[in-house]
């Protein structure tokens, strides 16, 4: 692990690679609109409090934010020298071992895929719902899901990238949105009183603690994505730990202060009670109300769907990529692995996902099951909690890669904030599923409190134990598990997968 | 060009490449740009192995010796490794592959192999490479074939490097069809004997095709 000093003299080799690389400000473009703002506010928060009866949402992002910003300070620092191949399993490999590290990616396919699936509940209710209001035709809400999901198949399979532009005035538009809303709700607050009772902890006392961290864990669900750039960005050094902590910074304003202001304009007391009534549109029946107009209204909900759709289609090439790395290394069957010859996709690895997509959709339209409490808000929530089990492994590994790769990385950086991030990571799992009845609205003696969890744990356990298989039959593979590499059994002998160059960043030689 | 015997045999590493991945008639590309260009450089790179000029090892690349090349566009790339010797091989792999396809085009431009022609689209003209032989284009990758049937063709390391190429960008399935399974199976026997440099650029180019399709540019 030698890195070469800083540039000295202007190089053309690494000048010419530069060019094209992002800056800050596109990679938080990216993470943002894979976070879609408009889902969160308008899906999770209201479903949320809708489900739950939880207050205290908006200080559970807040609190979320914190243990997240310290876990981001030893998470930047190994992005900076370990080169990712797209996923958090690479570090949870070199960190705690390749077991582990197979174990965490089972975990990231398992929440990712399903945070995918639930988006199709969302979509399908919520455009089912504005096209009922305006037209009077009701249509089943798993036709429309279908049609969101030959969208983000094809799209998935082709590698059809959402025009940069396009996606950029999506968002904007949704951004000023929100904060038009949260005007209007601060400008019209319940009894004329701004209350800040959602902002102070007794809004989370007893058993909402767990629960309203969880909803607020599944919004910021994308921020970790930011990493996933160090070797496109123009200076891994600066620029993914500054897009990093500016998306985790805009995040906590914008939901904090919009389910915040939500709150101010129904009233604390209300909230469970409105989010009964008007699910998804909560957010935008508070300003008809208050506003003659139905402009605004119209505009919110599909902005609402356009997000929800890039969210569907963000989490679908989260997933994607997954089973892809997984396939190189061929920890998974190698056609996971393969891709289109023209297109670069992935294609297989799309197709599983959307297999399971179209199966998921399939048994929620026979069964009659609610779309929008129990995949949209039920999928989300649990995936949210198997990504948090994922960092929170991330967390830990980080603390053991550090230690051993000390240089440049100050005690603050290496030591004491991965410790304390691990440890809010823990106290915030252990919360979650202490209270795992109360977020999914269940009764606490029912099985799905301990089966829906219980899920990630399986998972877990199938990538270790599949992991000490393929150390035990197959070498090769398991050697090269976390570095990306598809280098060893391409020959079926061992090439000397270069470990300095494939797994650290090539920082001063691209400067 | 259509008299067969006036065909060379041989053709430099990135130039078999470049007929393999474009499209005999149209001269199209057949693989996605970021792959082309890797598998080009890869073909570049595989050059100047072959050439004996440098050596690749545990990711860095080793320069042997500052011989002239007989090729103008080895040469410049030798004279720019020995300027930053500082890169590894994943660094050259990537530098190489952003202008490749320009390069061995215009050398096979020069060899009289291919020609350049405008295309007019509907509101841009854009500049495309075609082989002026069509049957001589095709016949690189059925050549190609053939050596990996371990016919009456007799291997000769750059072919198997060029397989190894085309495996690692991802069109051997493509290129093979139906002989798929026996060409792979010969062609991993061959890598086992192969010259550690010239096999470890192969793995660096499937490497790097894997990753750019991990790669998100939003």
């Amino acid at each position: 692990m030698s890195l070469s000093p800083p540039g000295i003299r202007s190089s053309v080799v690494a000048t010419a690679l530069a060019s094209d690389r992002l800056g800050v400000r596109h990679i938080i473009f990216f993470v943002i609109t894979a976070a879609a703002p408009l889902t969160v506010i308008a899906g999770v928060v209201s479903t949320g409090w809708a489900v739950t009866g939880i207050e205290g949402i908006p200080l559970a992002f807040l609190l979320v934010a914190v243990v997240l910003a310290l876990f981001c300070v030893g998470y930047v620092a190994v992005a900076r020298r370990v080169r990712n191949s797209g996923a958090f399993y690479s570090y949870v490999a070199r960190g705690l071992g390749k077991p582990l590290g197979v174990g965490a990616s089972f975990v990231g396919v398992a929440a990712y895929g399903m945070m995918q699936i639930a988006t199709y509940g969302a979509l399908g209710s919520a455009t089912a719902a504005l096209v009922q209001e305006k037209t009077g035709v009701s249509l089943p809400w798993w036709a429309i899901a279908l049609v969101a999901w030959v969208f983000v198949a094809v799209m998935g399979v082709n590698r059809v990238e959402l025009n940069g532009r396009v996606l950029a005035v999506a968002l904007i538009a949704e951004v000023v949105l929100v904060v038009v809303y949260d005007l209007v709700d601060l400008a019209h607050p319940f009894h004329g009183h701004l209350s800040v009772a959602t902002l102070s902890p007794h809004s989370l006392a007893g058993g909402g603690l767990g629960v309203a961290l969880a909803i607020a864990v599944t919004g910021f669900i994308g921020f970790e994505a930011a990493a996933v750039f160090s070797e496109e960005s123009r200076d891994s050094d600066r620029t993914v730990p500054v897009a990093t902590y500016l998306s985790l910074a805009f995040m906590v304003v914008l939901y904090m202060g919009s389910a915040w202001a939500m709150s101010v304009a129904i009233g604390p007391a209300n909230l469970h009670h409105a989010a009964q009534q008007q699910g998804t549109n909560l957010p935008f029946t508070i300003v008809a109300q208050h506003l003659g107009s139905n402009l605004l209204v119209d505009l919110g909900q599909v902005l609402f769907i356009s997000s929800l759709l890039a969210a569907a289609l963000s989490y679908h090439s989260t997933t994607a990529r997954y089973l892809f790395a997984l396939g190189r290394e061929r920890v998974l069957p190698g056609v996971l692995g393969r891709t289109g010859v023209r297109s670069m996709a992935p294609v297989y690895a799309s197709l599983t996902q959307s297999a399971a997509g179209l199966l998921v959709i399939a048994a929620y339209a026979v069964t009659g099951a609610d779309p929008l409490v129990k995949l949209f808000f039920w999928g989300g929530t649990v995936g949210g909690f198997g990504v948090l089990l994922l960092i929170t492994g991330t967390s830990i590994a980080v603390i053991g890669f550090l230690h051993r790769h000390r240089q440049g990385e100050t005690l603050w950086q290496r030591g004491i904030a991965p410790v304390l991030a691990s440890a809010g990571l823990i106290v915030v799992v252990y919360l979650i599923l202490d209270n795992f009845s109360g977020l999914l609205g269940v009764s606490p003696t029912s099985s799905l409190r301990w089966a829906l969890p219980g899920v990630f744990g399986l998972f877990a356990v199938a990538g270790l134990v599949w992991a000490l298989v393929l150390r035990s039959t197959r070498r090769q593979v398991y050697a090269a598990i976390g570095l990306g590499a598809l280098a060893s059994d391409l020959s079926g002998y061992p090439i000397q997968v270069p470990t300095a160059s494939a797994t650290t960043a090539v920082r001063s030689s691209t400067r | 060009m259509d008299d067969t015997r006036a065909w060379p045999r041989r053709l430099r590493l990135a130039d078999d490449f470049w007929f393999v991945a474009h499209d005999d008639a149209s001269g199209s590309p057949r693989l996605g740009s970021v792959a082309l260009g890797l598998g080009l450089a890869g073909g570049l790179l595989g050059e100047l192995v072959l050439f004996r000029s440098v050596a690749v090892s545990s990711g860095r690349v080793l320069l042997l010796n500052a011989r002239p090349l007989p090729d103008p566009d080895s040469q410049a790339i030798m004279q720019q490794m020995f300027a930053e010797p500082e890169h590894d091989v994943r660094t050259w792999l990537s530098y190489l592959s952003r202008g490749a396809d320009e390069m061995v085009a215009a050398r096979l431009v020069r060899a009289g192999l291919v020609t350049r022609e405008a295309q007019r689209r509907l509101f841009t003209t854009t500049v495309a490479h075609r082989p002026l032989d069509m049957s001589f284009a095709f016949w690189r990758s059925v050549r190609l074939k053939q050596v990996l049937a371990g016919g009456r063709e007799r291997p000769e390391w750059q072919d198997i490097v060029l397989a190894g190429l085309v495996y690692s960008t991802g069109l051997f399935r493509a290129v093979l069809l139906e002989d798929f399974a026996a060409g792979d199976a010969y062609l991993r026997r061959c890598l086992e004997r192969m010259d550690p440099s010239l096999r470890e650029i192969i793995a660096q180019v499937a490497t790097l095709v894997g990753d750019s399709v991990l790669a998100v540019r939003g």
